[in-house]
């Protein structure tokens, strides 16, 4: 069971920086879900979380129509 | 004062309404000042000019009211600042670019470097054209520097591929949600299937992919050859796809090698171009 973080009704950038200040207590290899709006913030933060070495496992519609992303924190474990 | 009226020109005063005033277009490559250059272009407005400054639709700025005695005192003012005058008549004209991925997130090429380097190499050869020649640097498909309107102009581009070479898709459907053309369709897996004849290369599929799949096969720019606006305006003719920046400096100066050698005085690009055929023009620029 890993941890969710809540970013519905949260914009760009400030949804990327809450994202990364939740994976920075994890270790390396485990993994966060979050849940971001449509537009904008689906197509920035799995991205970005991505290109800082985390892996996007998943990232899919919610029947609410918000996207829930899988992301596993990277660097040495 | 022995400055005669095409030297006026050349330097950048333009006639005005009234006898013997002219304006003063004053060069600002990349439409970027430094706030010391705009007080020394204030000072120049107060001590020579009517005390206004007026931006051009050109990212240039003009002081006018100044008179031709004083060509020489505004150019000795203009070269202590690091400023210069702008080009008008039958010359290159002062490159206008966008803020490009140096400012803007939608920015895919660095188009004030280009547009620098343009301005370096075109500008003010002093050699004289059939016509004004324009260009216009833009960054991406919004076109906000409005290349397809200049005689040249450049807009970055990327040609995206779905092949998995860096990564797995995850079919999220991003990617078609980020298209803002529908070029992307998703099939029952959800995996996406490009349209190349509907994209317009802006790249927002590269951009949002989280694991990219989607990546750029191609990037660099396109180049639009004899826009213009003005009486009987007609966008540019799309000449050459996804070359750098080097490749863009030789397309620009041959261009313009090819408008003095092929044109007829008071024709622009876009009427020479019809004159001896787009085909052909576009070889002589492409070589």
């Amino acid at each position: 069971m890993s941890e969710t973080i809540d970013l519905r009704g949260v914009g760009c950038p400030l949804n990327f920086v809450k994202a990364k200040l939740a994976l920075e207590p994890l270790t390396a290899g485990e993994e966060l879900t979050v849940l971001l709006d449509d537009g904008e913030p689906v197509r920035n933060v799995p991205r970005s979380l991505a290109d800082e070495g985390n892996a996007v496992l998943a990232l899919g519609k919610a029947a609410e129509g918000h996207f829930e992303l899988r992301v596993r924190k990277g660097g040495a474990s | 004062m022995a400055v005669d009226e095409a030297t006026l020109k050349g330097g950048g005063f333009i006639k005005l309404r009234e006898p013997e005033i002219f304006a003063v277009r004053i060069k600002i490559p990349v439409g970027d000042a430094t706030a010391e250059q705009l007080r020394a272009i204030s000072r120049i407005a107060d001590d020579f000019g009517d005390g206004t400054v007026h931006l051009t639709v050109r990212q240039c700025l003009e002081v006018r009211g100044v008179r031709a005695e004083s060509f020489d005192a505004v150019h000795a003012a203009l070269a202590a600042a690091g400023l210069g005058t702008g080009a008008c008549g039958p010359r290159v004209r002062v490159p206008v670019s966008c803020p490009g991925s140096t400012f803007c997130k939608r920015g895919l090429n660095d188009t004030r470097a280009l547009a620098a380097a343009l301005d370096a190499s075109l500008y003010g050869r002093g050699d004289l054209l059939p016509h004004k020649f324009k260009i216009g640097v833009t960054g991406c498909s919004a076109s906000c520097a409005k290349p397809q309107e200049n005689d040249v102009g450049f807009q970055g581009a990327v040609r995206p591929v779905f092949d998995e070479l860096e990564g797995a898709c995850i079919a999220c459907g991003v990617c078609a949600d980020a298209c803002p053309t529908g070029a992307i369709t998703l099939d029952a897996e959800g995996r996406p299937h490009i349209d190349l004849a509907l994209c317009d290369h802006d790249g927002r599929c590269v951009q949002a992919c989280p694991t990219r799949a989607i990546r750029a096969e191609a990037a660099g720019w396109r180049v639009f050859l004899g826009g213009c606006f003005g009486k009987n305006p007609r966008l540019g003719v799309l000449a050459e796809t996804f070359i750098d920046d080097h490749e863009a400096l030789r397309i620009a100066d041959s261009a313009v090698d090819a408008y003095r050698r092929l044109g007829v005085k008071g024709e622009r690009l876009r009427d020479t171009m019809d004159r001896v055929g787009h085909d052909h023009f576009i070889e002589e620029v492409l070589g």
